[in-house]
């Protein structure tokens, strides 16, 4: 920008220049008038050092020009209050009269910003004040801009606090805050782009979730808000890890731009059969540390990341392994072993593992790598965000009991019962699946959370009965081959989405099973006329249909199942000890 | 969920790998991946990756196995994971199919 040019246009159209004389007996007085005269001035006069400060308040100059010799302590001490005023900071006070050097010094010590010889020309003070003006507009331009500069940059403060409150609000820590997780997340800037993530499934199972967006800051950081909210909803449903990581995949592919995408790796650990699913898909190693003989696992990267892929090609199974009690994983983004010191050394996985390694007998390895990066880092700013989450083997958490378990049984082994009962109503079901809300439900009775896998299938077959047979009436034309199979599911689909009446109900109690054990009742009814029970449920033996067989293969893992016409009610038993009751019982399936 | 096919070198046998859950959700993309290739064709299903199987798969298998020729060597069923080898016992499949791996 051409300052000058700008300048001297805004000069033209500026307001006159504000002068304040401070005069005495006469002397300077015909050098004001002469200004009076000339157009783009504007005098005022004030008698002796009196009234001089008073002046100033009130004219507001844009100079002041004192006609006094400025030996007197009186002038001096005019020139100190004007230059003590906050506003005055830019305003010139020049002197014009006839001064030794002396005079001048003690003068410009007081604040002066020049002197003027008391013989100047009125014709020589108009060319002083020309440039004088010049200069004060620039000044007020500059002033001018930066106010307004620092009323726009408190204005960003503001809404980028604003911002990120309403981030953490909405990311929110829930999970994290378990006793078997611990975790750092160091944003670079005010926005992390690095995400943790931590859930508790309706299948008491631990989940969690590290990320690195390309890049950081503000954009980086707008991508983790979809992604903890899918993360949050589909855990807390039941949906299992590869089912969230698709659906995680499928929006960040359709959403993101091109070239932005999310390394991630998802860990879930079931702490009572120690079972551990890591899916890594562009961070560095998973790691699992055991107390005694330390790194023993690694887990690297198997997939791209989260975004680059569409949903068809995208691969989410895991990788699985079986750790025990008190092991320790530990996922973490590039920005932990890519830390640089002064000398732009990295701090590297040699390091992280030795120090990972080195406190897997404390209580606190994150405060240990937290530790490890400061003394590293030596006070030097970090480039990326900082994130590692370790996720311990322990006991499960007490139960948040949602059944209540109050009812005393009435049989003498004093054990205890409760149920839970849900009707689904055609709005939900014409777009939910109803099955992870039930599985919820079950998983919520703890004796119950040892039969999910004989549950699962169960309480599927059923609702799948309750809903294509009971509710939609579905004939079943899968017998005829392919084509008449892909004709039964698009008729599904058609039938629910359309469905306007009708419902569900799902209804599951725990009571006693003989001594030390227990059974799960599961009873699904439905809204239609009814079914023929026995024809939905042939012999397995020699069924080479492809259909009919959901309520045979119930009919198997359950210990009695029936059907009660009168109240179109499927009624299937379940007795187990709670001791030994990760899978099927023994006598169902063959050795 | 992912399906994918494709020939082993050497033998007449056409693999499908299925990935995830295999549920009723999936009955187009299993049926292309197998109705390209003509009657009579052997299949090898790699289950290796699949992590959950409900009725309506095994009905999507039975009309695999009428599509290889209606034998029981038709179609193999390779290497499941432990829950869908039980699910596949329940259902009494091994009479049914070539199991492998189970």
């Amino acid at each position: 920008m051409n300052w000058r040019r700008v300048v001297r246009e805004r000069l033209d159209r500026a307001p006159a220049l504000r002068v304040l004389g401070v005069v005495q007996h006469g002397a300077g007085a015909a050098l004001l008038d002469s200004l009076a005269w000339e157009e783009g001035y504007v005098t005022t006069r004030v008698e002796g050092t009196a009234g001089a400060v008073d002046a100033f308040h009130s004219t507001r100059p844009d100079i002041v020009l004192v006609f006094l010799s400025c030996a007197t302590h009186d002038c001096l001490d005019v020139v100190r209050s004007i230059k003590a005023e906050p506003d005055a900071a830019h305003v010139p006070v020049l002197f014009v009269s006839d001064a030794d050097d002396d005079v001048v010094q003690r003068g410009v010590d007081a604040g002066a910003d020049g002197f003027l010889s008391a013989s100047t020309t009125p014709r020589r003070l108009q060319s002083l004040l020309r440039g004088i003006r010049r200069l004060t507009h620039a000044t007020h331009e500059l002033q001018a801009q930066r106010i307004d500069l620092r009323r726009q940059r408190n204005a960003l403060v503001a809404e980028h606090e604003l911002a990120r409150r309403i981030f953490a609000s909405l990311l929110g820590d829930g999970g994290l805050d378990a006793p078997n997780l611990r975790h750092l997340l160091q944003p670079a800037s005010t926005f992390a782009g690095d995400v943790i993530l931590a859930a508790r499934t309706p299948f008491r199972t631990d989940r969690v979730l590290v990320g690195d967006f390309t890049g950081h800051g503000l954009a980086a950081a707008l991508g983790a808000l979809p992604v903890s909210n899918i993360f949050k909803a589909m855990s807390a449903k039941g949906y299992d890890s590869p089912r969230v990581l698709c659906e995680i995949n499928r929006v960040l592919h359709e959403t993101l731009p091109r070239g932005m995408f999310l390394a991630a790796a998802c860990a879930e650990l079931d702490a009572r059969t120690g079972q551990l699913q890591v899916w890594n898909g562009g961070l560095p190693d998973g790691l699992v540390v055991k107390p005694d003989s330390g790194l023993t696992l690694r887990f690297e990267s198997r997939h791209p990341p989260l975004g680059i892929l569409s949903p068809a090609e995208f691969d989410a199974v895991p990788a699985v392994a079986e750790i025990e009690r008190d092991d320790r994983l530990y996922l973490y983004t590039d920005g932990v072993t890519e830390r640089q010191d002064r000398r732009g050394r990295m701090f590297g996985e040699a390091r992280l593992e030795e120090v990972l390694e080195g406190s897997r007998n404390e209580d606190d390895a994150i405060e240990g790598v937290r530790a490890a990066l400061d003394r590293f880092a030596g006070g030097t700013t970090a480039e990326d965000d900082v994130a590692i989450i370790e996720l311990r083997c322990a006991r499960p958490a007490p139960l948040r009991a949602v059944v209540p378990f109050t009812e005393d049984c009435a049989c003498p082994h004093a054990c205890q019962r409760g149920s839970v009962e849900i009707t689904v109503e055609s709005a939900m079901l014409r777009h939910i699946d109803p099955l992870p809300v039930f599985m919820h439900m079950m998983m919520d009775m703890p004796p119950a959370r040892g039969l999910k896998e004989r549950l699962s299938l169960v309480v599927g077959e059923l609702v799948r009965n309750a809903v294509e047979h009971g509710v939609l009436q579905l004939t079943d034309t899968r017998e005829t081959g392919a084509a008449g199979f892909a004709d039964y599911y698009r008729r599904l689909d058609e039938a629910r989405s359309e469905l306007e009446d009708g419902w569900i109900r799902f209804n599951a109690s725990l009571t006693c099973g003989g001594p030390g054990g227990f059974a799960v009742v599961v009873e699904l009814s439905d809204s239609g006329p009814g079914f023929d029970f026995d024809a939905v449920t042939p012999s397995l033996e020699e069924n080479l249909s492809p259909h009919g067989r959901g309520l045979a293969l119930v009919r198997e893992v359950c210990d009695s199942l029936s059907h009660d016409a009168s109240t179109n009610t499927v009624r299937a038993v379940l007795a187990f000890d709670p001791a030994e009751c990760r899978s099927y019982p023994g006598p169902a399936v063959p050795a | 969920m992912r399906i994918s096919s494709g020939s082993e070198p050497g033998t007449n046998r056409v693999t499908i790998h299925i990935e995830g859950r295999f549920d009723f959700s999936t009955h187009a993309a299993f049926h292309e991946a197998y109705s390209a290739h003509p009657e009579g064709t052997r299949f090898t299903v790699d289950l290796s990756q699949a992590v959950y199987l409900d009725s309506s798969a095994l009905g999507m298998l039975l009309l695999l196995r009428r599509h290889a020729g209606d034998v029981s060597d038709a179609v193999e069923l390779s290497e499941p994971q432990p829950a869908v080898r039980r699910l596949l016992r329940l259902a009494k499949f091994e009479r049914f199919f070539r199991m492998a791996g189970a």
